[in-house]
Order: C-alpha cells, then sequence, then structure tokens
C-alpha cells in the first residue's frame, strides 16, 4: 500500500510537471500570436479611449485648472466646503445603507430561490424579474415611487382612505433620505439576486450533509462552512451595490430634485450651468468620487485577499 | 443480531416507492457493498442509515438501537460522499479535524488525532493543503480520513471513488479495505460497480429496483446467482432460453441442442427457463476425450475473438446461440478465425437453471449487435 501511494505522489508530481510545460507552450503560442489578431479588439480600444479615457483625462486636468484653464488647487480647498462634505457623507451614507439592506433582502430572496428549494417556476420567474428590475431607474422609476408612495400615490391614497393609515401623518416621506433610500433598494435587491445567486448555486448541498454527519448543528455549519465559502462574493455583490447607487444621479435627481445633495445632483449643478456654475469644481468632486470609490475597492480587495486564500 | 439493521424499511418520493420492505443485518466489523444499477435505490438506502432521509416504514437500529427519528448529526456515522464533499474553506488539516472541532475535543487531542489520520492515508505532507490543490484521489483519502477522525460506529460510503480514473479506483479501493480491516470498523459501501464489489467486500447485496434480489458473499453471488437478474450482472455469463424436456434427468433443449444440468427440475417439465454458465466453464473439447454421462458437448463456428489481456474470449455461434468462452492467454495460443468448427466441453454441474419469467440484466440477447 505504501508503495502504491509513494506511485501515486510521484504521478502527481509528474502530472504538476507536465501542466507546467503545457502551461509555458500556450504563453509561447500567444506571444507568437499574429498582429492581426488584434484587430477585432480596435472598435473595442476606440471606445474605451472616447468614453472612458478622455473623459477621465479632462477630469484629471480640468480639476487642477481655474476657470481660464491655469494650474489651482482651489478646486479641491472648496470640497471642504461644509455643504459639499455632508454632501459627500450623505452619499455614501444612502450608498452604505440601500447596499447593506438591498443586500440583505437580496440575499434571503437568492437564497429562498436556490438553496430553498423554491420550485423552478418561482425561481425562473424571479430571476428574470431581477434582471428586469436591476435596470429601473432614473426618472421610470421616480415616477413609479411618486405614483404609488408619492403624497397622492395609489398606495398612499388607498392605505389613507381604506385602512385609515397615513402615511406622511405618521412620518413617512418619500422625497426624504430614507424615502430616496427605499426607491435606491427597489434596484439594489434584484441586482443582488443577480449577483449572489450563483455563488449560492455554487454551494454543494454535499457540505451541508458532510457537516451535519459529523455532528454540526445548522449554526455551526454557516458559522464554519457557509458563510466563510460565501464571504468573498458578499464582499463583491456589497462593493458592486455601493457603487451602483454611488454613481446614481437621475433617480435622486427625478425623485426629490434637490432637496437631497447627493453629490452627483452637485456635480450636476456646478457642470449644468445655474447660478452655481463652476465646473473645475464639478471635476473636482468627481474626483473626490473617484476617490472615495477608489478606497473602497482597495479596502475590498484586501478584505477579499484574507476572505479568499483558499480559493483557486 | 446485527450491528446494523434494517426492519422493512421502505421509502417512497410522492408516488414513487424507491425502497421496497428491505431487510438487512450487518455484522458488526463487516464490509457490506450495495450493488446494482442506477436508480435501484442503493443511494436512498444509504441515505436513510446516515439520517438523510426517512423511511416511509421500517425501522433502522444501529448497535441495538432504532435510530429511525435520530437526526444525522446525532447518529454518529461517518459518510463518504461521491465527490465535492470536502470544506472547500479548509486545508487538509482542518477538513480532517472538523468533527473533532464539533465534538468539543481539545486543539491538542485534535492536531495528534489528525497526525494520525494523515499517516493512515499516507499524506501527511498535504496537511496545509487545500481541497482544490489535491488529485481527486487524494481528496477522496481526505473524505476518508474526515469519516473516521470522529471514530463513528460504522463507515457508509456512496460511490466514493466512481469519478476517479480507473487506475487510482484499483489502488483507493484496496486502501478502503485495508484502512477497514486496520480499524475494524463496520462499513457500508455503495457502487455499481460488480469488479469492485467483489474485490473488497465481505457481501455483496445486489438490489433491484428497492428491493435486495441477493446477498451473500462474492464466491456465493458469484458461483450461486438467485436469479438471472444477479447472474447477469455479475461477470459475464451465458444466459440461454431454454426449455425442461426431461425433469427427472435434468435435461433442457436449447433450439435443437439437448444439454444435462444438475439441477433437479421438479414439477418443471416442458416449462421455459434461463440456462446459464459461466464463460470460464467452458473448455475445447479434446476428440480423444470420451463423453461421459456429467459433460456436455456442443459443435458450432467460431464468430469472433476478443482479446482481453489475460484471457481470450471466444464467441461461438451454436446453430441459432451465441456462446462465450474464456480461455487463459498464452504466447504460443493458436487463435482460430471466424467461421472454424469448434467443439466445446462443460459439465452439467456447471449449468445453472434459473426461472425464465424475469427479465435480466444484460442477457446476450445483445450479442449479435454487439459483434
Ligand atoms: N429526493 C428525491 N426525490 C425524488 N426522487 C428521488 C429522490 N432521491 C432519489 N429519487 C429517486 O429514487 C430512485 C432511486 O435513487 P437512488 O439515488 O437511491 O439510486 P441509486 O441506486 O443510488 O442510483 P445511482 O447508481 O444512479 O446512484 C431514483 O429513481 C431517483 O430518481
Ligand atoms: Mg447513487
Amino acid at each position: 500500500m505504501t508503495d502504491s501511494l509513494k506511485k501515486e505522489r510521484s504521478n502527481q508530481k509528474g502530472a504538476e510537471q507536465t501542466t507546467g510545460a503545457s502551461g509555458a507552450l500556450s504563453l509561447h503560442s500567444a506571444a507568437k500570436s499574429n498582429w492581426k489578431d488584434w484587430l477585432g479588439l480596435i472598435p473595442f480600444f476606440l471606445f474605451i479611449f472616447a468614453f472612458m479615457v478622455i473623459p477621465a483625462g479632462s477630469l484629471l486636468v480640468g480639476a487642477f485648472q481655474n476657470r481660464d484653464g491655469s494650474f489651482t488647487l482651489i478646486n479641491f480647498s472648496h470640497l471642504l466646503k461644509p455643504n459639499i462634505i455632508s454632501s459627500y457623507l450623505i452619499t455614501i451614507r444612502l450608498s452604505a445603507t440601500t447596499a447593506l439592506l438591498g443586500g440583505l433582502i437580496g440575499f434571503l430572496l437568492a437564497y429562498a430561490i436556490t438553496i430553498g428549494g423554491l420550485p423552478e417556476g418561482v425561481r425562473s420567474f424571479v430571476s428574470t424579474f431581477s434582471g428586469v428590475a436591476s435596470n429601473f431607474a432614473g426618472v421610470p422609476l421616480a415616477f413609479a415611487f411618486i405614483s404609488t408612495l408619492g403624497r397622492v400615490g395609489l398606495v398612499t391614497v388607498i392605505l389613507k382612505t381604506v385602512f385609515g393609515i397615513d402615511l406622511y401623518e405618521s412620518g413617512f416621506n418619500l422625497y426624504s433620505f430614507w424615502g430616496l433610500a427605499l426607491t435606491y433598494i427597489y434596484f439594489q435587491i434584484p441586482l443582488m439576486v443577480l449577483i449572489i445567486q450563483p455563488a449560492l448555486d455554487g454551494m454543494k448541498k454535499e457540505w451541508r450533509e458532510a457537516s451535519e454527519n459529523m455532528g454540526a448543528s445548522t449554526f455551526q455549519y454557516w458559522f464554519h462552512i457557509g458563510i466563510p465559502v460565501l464571504l468573498p462574493s458578499l464582499l463583491a455583490a456589497l462593493i458592486l451595490l455601493f457603487g451602483n447607487a454611488f454613481g446614481a444621479y437621475a433617480t435622486a435627481f427625478s425623485l426629490t430634485g434637490g432637496l437631497i445633495n447627493i453629490v452627483p445632483i452637485l456635480i450636476g449643478a456646478q457642470i449644468r450651468g445655474d447660478v452655481l456654475h463652476d465646473p473645475n469644481l464639478g471635476y473636482a468632486m468627481a474626483l473626490g468620487m473617484v476617490l472615495i470609490m477608489a478606497i473602497t475597492i482597495l479596502a475590498y480587495s484586501w478584505l477579499q485577499k484574507i476572505s479568499s486564500r483558499w480559493v483557486k | 443480531m446485527g450491528f446494523i439493521e434494517l426492519h422493512g424499511v421502505s421509502k417512497s418520493f410522492g408516488k414513487n416507492t424507491v425502497v421496497r420492505n428491505l431487510f438487512l443485518s450487518v455484522e458488526k466489523g463487516e464490509f457490506v457493498s450495495f450493488l446494482g444499477g442506477s436508480g435501484c435505490g442503493k443511494t436512498t438506502t444509504l441515505r436513510m442509515i446516515a439520517g438523510f432521509e426517512i423511511p416511509s416504514s421500517g425501522k433502522i437500529l444501529v448497535d441495538g438501537k432504532d435510530v429511525s427519528n435520530v437526526p444525522p448529526a446525532k447518529r454518529n456515522l461517518g459518510m463518504v460522499f461521491q465527490n465535492y464533499a470536502l470544506f472547500p474553506n479548509m486545508t487538509v488539516r482542518k477538513n480532517i479535524g472538523f468533527g473533532l472541532k464539533i465534538a468539543g475535543v481539545s486543539a491538542h487531542e485534535i492536531e495528534k488525532r489528525v497526525d494520525e489520520m494523515l499517516a493512515l492515508i499516507h499524506m501527511e505532507e498535504f496537511a496545509n493543503r487545500y481541497p482544490h490543490q489535491l488529485s481527486g484521489g487524494q481528496q477522496q483519502r481526505v473524505a476518508l480520513a474526515r469519516a473516521i477522525a470522529v471514530r463513528p460506529k460504522a463507515l457508509l460510503l456512496d460511490e466514493p471513488l466512481s469519478a476517479l480514473d480507473a487506475k487510482i479506483r484499483v489502488r483507493l479501493r484496496d486502501d478502503i479495505r485495508a484502512i477497514q480491516q486496520k480499524l475494524g470498523i463496520t462499513t457500508i459501501y455503495v457502487t455499481h460497480d460488480q469488479e469492485e464489489a467483489m474485490s473488497i467486500s465481505d457481501r455483496i447485496a445486489v438490489m433491484r429496483n428497492g428491493k435486495i434480489e441477493q446477498i451473500g458473499t462474492p464466491f456465493e453471488i458469484y458461483n450461486r446467482p438467485a436469479t438471472s437478474y444477479v447472474a447477469s450482472f455479475i461477470g459475464t455469463l451465458n444466459l440461454l432460453e431454454a426449455t425442461v424436456v426431461d425433469a427427472n434427468n435434468g435435461i433442457v433443449s436449447i433450439g435443437s441442442m439437448k444439454l444435462k444440468t444438475a439441477s433437479s427440475l421438479d414439477r418443471m417439465q416442458d416449462k421455459p427457463v434461463k440456462l446459464t454458465v459461466r464463460p470460464e466453464a467452458l473448455s475445447f473439447a479434446n476428440p480423444a476425450d470420451p463423453v461421459t454421462a456429467d459433460t456436455n458437448v456442443l459443435s458450432g463456428t467460431i464468430e469472433t475473438i476478443k482479446f482481453l489481456g489475460s484471457t481470450v474470449r471466444y464467441v461461438m455461434k451454436f446453430g441459432d446461440t451465441f456462446m462465450y468462452m474464456d480461455r487463459f492467454n498464452n504466447p504460443q495460443l493458436e487463435l482460430p478465425k471466424k467461421g472454424d468448427p469448434v467443439s466445446v466441453i462443460f459439465s452439467k454441474e456447471a449449468c445453472r437453471i434459473l426461472p425464465a419469467d424475469e427479465e435480466s440484466a444484460n442477457s446476450l440477447k445483445g450479442t449479435e449487435e454487439e459483434l
């Protein structure tokens, strides 16, 4: 038996060497690839250049310019004005709140249709609906919420006349932070479902059963296996949800006008050119958003590294 | 009283009954295999013993106690799954130690026990690898170690080798058997590979349609199959439709041929039966041999030859009937060609008569297409 094992081990080594060799081979063939192979990518690179590199570059340059186009840091000192700081804070709070709440509800929903074992029909309905709803944002979404939960919205009116519940009397206001959060959560939930569903599908039934077989409770299973296995995907999903809310503009603008000053709305105001018109400050604010997102992603990739040591 | 006992256990999923009134008794330290075709209920039965499925009726006893209503976490039975069952987020060491950790064993003791287990499966140097860094065979070794680390009352394995390639499969099954013998652990092993079942089991339960068709040692199952299903499921077999022509003298006819058997055919006169004879029971007739009352001699032609390595399989045609004959290979062998006349001889004891009124797993009916 020992001999056979040794043999298997040496086979194993042999196999590793072979894969090493074939890896080198494929690298080699990649290096040899013809310039013509890259032709197909030209439209893609042009697109990237026109709509990502140029705007980002002009944003970067513009943030360091005054109206006359000469170098200045004044835009950044303006960022420290209380109204702009508070605008950043409220944007972060809105994004984090809706990412967490939408993420939680979306996770539970995704769990129900995957591991929870709801019928196939329910599953495909939720998936399809999520695909549509996660893209439902901007003016149409705001309008939908206004006409259902606005002051004279359908649900508001029905609750008031039929059930005698006055939403607005009891503190709810669609045009407030929580009203906006509620509206965001409408697309955060389905987005979470879409992102996390594959991860949940990848959870093997055997892990659960093996842990049970070794005496573990449901809690112990989730604590030692379920959560650790899902953590990288959960983190990735939350970041995506955060970014999704962080950059949203149209929904907030059409729902609350300028009532809730999230950063994208302030930027819009600077660039569109009403009384406040100062595009260079707008650029600096946008750069600030890029910075926050970059920090978030850095923190994320650090957490990701810790949580996914075991991943291939 | 067996160590694991199934008393009239049945299981239905909705209207579909997949295990029917099963009785089984496994002795302490015994290695029993469930062998059968796909969908015959092997996994379901094993999962009922493990506690993952609740029997629709009947009782399951482990070590004298009725465990029918005990949840899997409290049964203390080790289980090895087909694949994918190692925890991907834990190293080999953590995987093997998981059950002990859950049981509240001290860290020091876990360390010691895991080392023992690693030595047992000869994987000491893989202790800190993650499952995805292991080959399939190594993963199953770890799964085995993980299952026995908690010293379970019994070990349950559901086709643990079926995802591995043939060579590793043979090596690992011998290792499983060796470890089982060393620890003396009662083991139930599910497989659909008859060779695997024969090589490692103390007893084999051949299952079909949710029932145990026959249970016995590999030797019994192979040499004295109770039904033509069992006979044809295990090994290669000549399974021929026959009619009893002389019940008293054990003589049956196949087409125009008459064959002598050693079976008692009471009350079977003129009834259709199945005659089985293993290919290795046949040999070429030597013209010098006298034909005795105890032997059958058939003359026919060679249809084709299959070279199987250690043996050579002759497919021959006698009238409308095809038969296999296996002979040991040797380099001096002169292989006949298609159409060459042959004469084969086999004893009447080699012929087993089985009831005809059932289909069989893989009778020789298909031979003609196979050729
Ligand atoms: N959870 C379930 N719900 C409904 N039917 C099931 C379930 N589990 C098994 N079955 C059915 O029960 C029958 C027996 O399944 P089982 O898995 O026990 O077969 P098996 O002998 O292990 O087959 P295989 O060799 O393919 O693994 C099959 O027809 C299967 O479709
Ligand atoms: Mg099975």
